[in-house]
């Protein structure tokens, strides 16, 4: 009369085991969950009667009571509708508690029975202690990709049934199609753009924040938009962590279950802030910060974000990881994304050729306040992108224009870079510390002089300088000189570092 | 030339002229507390002090003898006003001196030995004046630039280049530190390596910076030249001090240009200022269709002269030089010489942008510099290819990397060294070249 299944519920990024009780017993008839159930959580009780009768099976005319354990945590989703239809079938005698000793089951059920995907699945099998998981086919792979457990499906309830009764044998794990792979745009679309490609190799070689700053139409997005494919592919560990992340998110996988290219996230500049970092539901759903995690976070049209949701990434910034607390739980969500931006440079749009600009003074001022100083700072990188100039979009003999440097070019000097960096103990040269900088990143006498003149001149603070030594460490290791960083590219990191909106409001 | 705005000076004490205080107050400490009264102008400030020191002036404000004007009949404020003698006998002048002198502000009254001679000889002068910096800048030609705040770009770039250009020349820049126009004349002025320093005039107190965006502007003019205002420290921007400052301005100078007007506006008040003294002015050409330039293209249609480079301005004081000047001597470093040490990259421009041309007896630079002998340009290729990728408005750093298709590292090490040779100006993301060829 009494039976107990272990499954798991998510919060956040993270499982967590629950314990779901059945018990029958005489009385009135009803159906009742207890055990903190959200609104989803609640109805499981009318789809699970529906499967159950779906799949041939009685349903017990009694008085059947669901705990959810432990009870002081709040559940949500409809991940615990199979644990709840399997405990039911036991706890009627219709299955034996050896038929599912050490086993535990997640999946939302149809009406029909069939077994349904839920959002989470990684980190919730992450999470139990039983050495075979059960969950919907759909997601097969992902719960197989963590490698600790025995994974086993079904289609729907009734084939679930006659597998554990032992009268049926345990379908055989669906064989991924190999779906084709989405191709990354190529750089070698990009027509033109010395400045922009360059900016974009840095950034990704050294995990660099890039601002690129343009009037429409000259390429912002689409620089934007190759910086991914320039990334190497996820580590196992980032792969595991990234897809945990994109699962709980509810977001589609990929066919093998786990993601290996880095992610690319542009939300839409209409986003709200908790969006952008996580939270909102019951469940803590991730934000987009979190699901470009080890990936590329684009913010086009910067300056259009309310001010608001764009000092909300200052601190995942800095740490790479955001607590999100709310008043039932707080959760930490990883965040260590590249954060790449793109704006205009003015309300018009046109400001980066004088006189092209119809704005007025107040108008320009206004316009780059919007993004604030301290946010300012923290893009390594910034740099203007023109339009194309037309004998670089129409060249003279198209046959004969020399083919621009591809991805898979670029690609291979970046993953060099980062091997460099990871020789180092960090991942990328952004995150070199402070104090590790004059052994990691000594100066030639005449790359110190270049920093010492503009320092002296007051056109560089201490944590500038800071940023422009990784940036020129990183502009050494893409050229493959090792050795103490010389003047070029101290030279080049200052000129990718300048301030893009000064120019425009005073030019002097 | 009279020793006035030497800083080190004693002003208090003994040593000062006109030591006529009960406590040692120079007259000067009685200056700033009379402007310092509610509600009084330059108009009142000069009647009282035409005949009589500030120190009497003050002993008969005490007294009562000298009263707060009552309020005209049109004058909508009708509650109490505050007499003067009641104010007077509550202020600590000998606190408030120290104040002013602590903040390195000097002060000059109708009459008094400080007293600049362009202001005195005028028809409406101020009855004190205070300013910080150097007043010597007053000996030079003076060219106000004036002009709208809702400027465009196009009319930025001319202000700058000309404030740059005629602070090269020796020329004194004079402008109302305000954003738009005024504000670009000063930054072009600051930016000329041999340059006289510009002078700021302000309607409100010099220890006051208004726009406050353009505070770190004030400092700087006040470092190479000086911030004047009628305005006794402390006080705030009044709306009616702006026409007052923009008769200052034009009092002061031998040309006013106005580089971009909207059809009215405190340009215009500058310009019939101007007119009333006598002092010429030339309007900056702008696109018939822009409505910042309504106002100076309507001055031009009604003969003022143009103002289409420094050449034109400097005509109008009597200097009758070719413009653009023949080609300057030039550095004759290659580009690894200059590069290995900071300063030798300092010394570089200085000579670079000394002037080359000599200039009139009555402007020649007060420092003048010797005029180093005229050599060849001895730029390297890539540094040619550089140079003229970029244009004589700020271009962006990705227009010069597309038009030399030469690699970040190279470009930004040609890049720097031509900004430290002083032909190319770094602004941000923006270049400038600023030689003359």
């Amino acid at each position: 009369m009494l039976a107990t299944v272990p499954s798991a519920t998510l919060l956040g990024v993270d499982g967590w085991p629950i314990t779901v009780e059945v018990h029958i017993s005489n009385g009135l008839p009803g159906f009742t969950v207890v055990g903190l159930p959200d609104a989803s959580c609640r109805e499981a009780r009318d789809r699970v009667r529906a499967a159950l009768l779906s799949s041939g099976q009685r349903w017990e005319n009694r008085r059947v009571t669901v705990n959810l354990a432990p009870t002081g945590m709040r559940k949500s989703g409809a991940g615990l509708d199979l644990p709840v239809a399997v405990a039911l079938l036991v706890a009627a005698d219709v299955l034996h508690s050896y038929d599912i000793e050490g086993m535990a089951f997640m999946g939302e059920l149809g009406l029909d029975g069939s077994l349904r995907p839920i959002p989470g699945v990684l980190a919730m099998v992450d999470a139990v202690r039983e050495p075979v998981v059960v969950v919907p086919p759909a997601c097969y792979t992902e719960a197989a990709a963590l490698g600790r457990h025995e994974v086993r499906t079904a289609t729907n309830l009734r084939q679930l049934t006659d597998c554990l009764q032992g009268r049926r044998r345990w379908a055989s794990p669906p064989t991924p199609s190999e779906g084709q792979v989405e191709a990354e745009p190529d750089l070698a679309d990009v027509r033109g753009q010395m400045l922009g490609r360059s900016a974009v190799e840095v950034s990704a070689a050294g995990g660099h924040h890039l601002l690129l700053v343009g009037p429409p139409g000259a390429g912002k997005s689409m620089l934007a938009r190759r910086l991914p494919g320039l990334l190497p592919p996820l580590t196992p560990a980032e792969a595991l962590a990234t897809t945990r992340i994109h699962s709980a998110a509810g977001l589609p996988l990929p066919v093998s279950g786990v993601l290996r290219r880095p992610p690319f996230r542009a939300p839409h500049h209409g986003a709200s802030a908790v969006s952008l970092v996580g939270g909102g539901t019951a469940s803590m759903r991730p934000g987009e910060i979190s699901c470009a995690n080890f990936g590329v976070l684009f913010l086009d049209e910067l300056a259009e974000f309310p001010a608001a949701v764009l000092d909300t990434l200052r601190q995942p910034l800095e740490e790479g990881a955001i607590r999100v607390c709310r008043a039932r739980a707080s959760v930490t969500f990883p965040a260590q994304f590249l954060l790449v931006a793109a704006m205009n440079p003015c309300p018009c749009g046109d400001g980066l050729t004088p006189g092209s600009c119809r704005c007025g003074d107040h108008a320009r001022v206004r316009y780059s306040a919007r993004v604030s100083g301290p946010l300012l700072d923290r893009f390594d990188l910034r740099v203007t992108v023109d339009r194309p100039e037309i004998a670089q979009l129409l060249p003279d003999l198209p046959g004969l224009s020399t083919p621009e440097e591809s991805s898979a070019v670029v690609a291979e000097r970046v993953t060099n870079a980062r091997q460099i960096a990871a020789a180092r103990g960090v991942r990328c040269n952004a995150e070199l510390p402070a104090p590790a900088l004059d052994e990691m990143a000594p100066l030639t006498p005449a790359a110190r002089s270049v920093l010492e003149a503009r320092l002296r001149q007051g056109r560089l603070s201490a944590r500038g300088l800071h940023r422009v030594r990784r940036v020129a460490r990183t502009l050494a290791d893409l050229a493959g000189r090792p050795g103490p960083i010389d003047e070029e590219d101290v030279c080049a990191a200052l000129v990718l570092r300048s301030d893009p909106f000064t120019g425009a409001t005073v030019p002097a | 030339m009279r020793s006035i705005g030497s800083p080190e000076r004693p002003i208090h004490g003994c040593h000062g002229p006109g030591m006529t205080g009960p406590d040692n107050l120079p007259p000067e400490a009685y200056a700033a507390a009379l402007a310092d009264l509610p509600g009084i102008g330059p108009a009142r400030l000069v009647a009282l002090l035409r005949d009589a020191s500030p120190e009497m002036v003050w002993q008969q404000v005490l007294s009562g003898d000298v009263r707060r004007p009552e309020p005209s009949p049109g004058s909508r404020r009708t509650g109490y006003r505050v007499a003067w003698a009641e104010v007077a006998t509550r202020r600590n002048i000998d606190r408030r001196w120290d104040e002013i002198r602590k903040a390195k502000i000097r002060v000059a009254y109708l009459n008094g030995p400080e007293f600049p001679a362009a202001l005195a000889g005028d028809a409406e002068p101020p009855g004190v004046l205070f300013w910080i910096g150097d007043l010597a800048v007053l000996d030079r030609p003076c060219v106000a630039i004036v002009g709208t705040r809702q400027c465009t770009g196009y009319g930025r770039a001319v202000a700058t280049e000309l404030g740059h250009d005629l602070a090269d020349c020796g020329v004194c820049v004079v402008s109302g530190l305000a954003l738009g126009i005024d504000g670009a004349a000063h930054q072009g002025a600051l930016t000329a390596v041999a340059a006289t320093g510009p002078l700021g005039v302000a309607a409100s107190a010099v220890d006051r910076p208004y726009p406050r965006r353009h505070a770190e502007l004030w400092v700087r003019v006040a470092a190479s030249g000086a911030v004047i205002s009628e305005a006794a420290p402390g006080q705030p921007a009044q709306s009616w001090r702006f026409p007052a400052r923009n008769r200052l301005i034009a009092a002061l100078a031998r040309v006013v240009v106005v580089v971009e007007s909207h059809v009215a506006g405190g340009s215009m008040l500058t310009v019939a200022a101007a007119a009333d003294r006598g002092v010429e002015v030339l309007a900056v050409p702008g696109p018939v269709n822009s409505p910042a330039s309504i106002g100076t293209n309507q001055l031009l249609h009604e003969g003022v002269g143009p103002a289409r480079h420094a050449g034109d301005v400097l005509a109008a004081l009597g200097d009758l030089r070719s413009w653009p000047p023949p080609a300057r001597p030039a550095a004759t470093s290659t580009s690894t010489a200059s590069r290995s040490s900071g300063s030798k990259i300092r010394q570089r421009s200085s000579t670079v942008n000394g002037s080359g041309t000599p200039l009139p007896e009555s402007m020649a630079p007060g420092q003048g510099a010797p005029v180093p002998p005229a050599r060849g340009r001895n730029l390297g290729t890539p540094e040619l290819r550089v140079l003229r990728s970029i244009d004589r408005t700020p271009t962006p750093t990705s227009l010069i990397a597309d038009r030399t298709g030469l690699p970040i590292g190279p470009l930004s090490v040609v890049l720097l060294h031509l900004e430290g040779l002083g032909v190319v100006r770094g602004e941000g993301a923006w270049w400038e070249r600023c030689d003359r060829e």
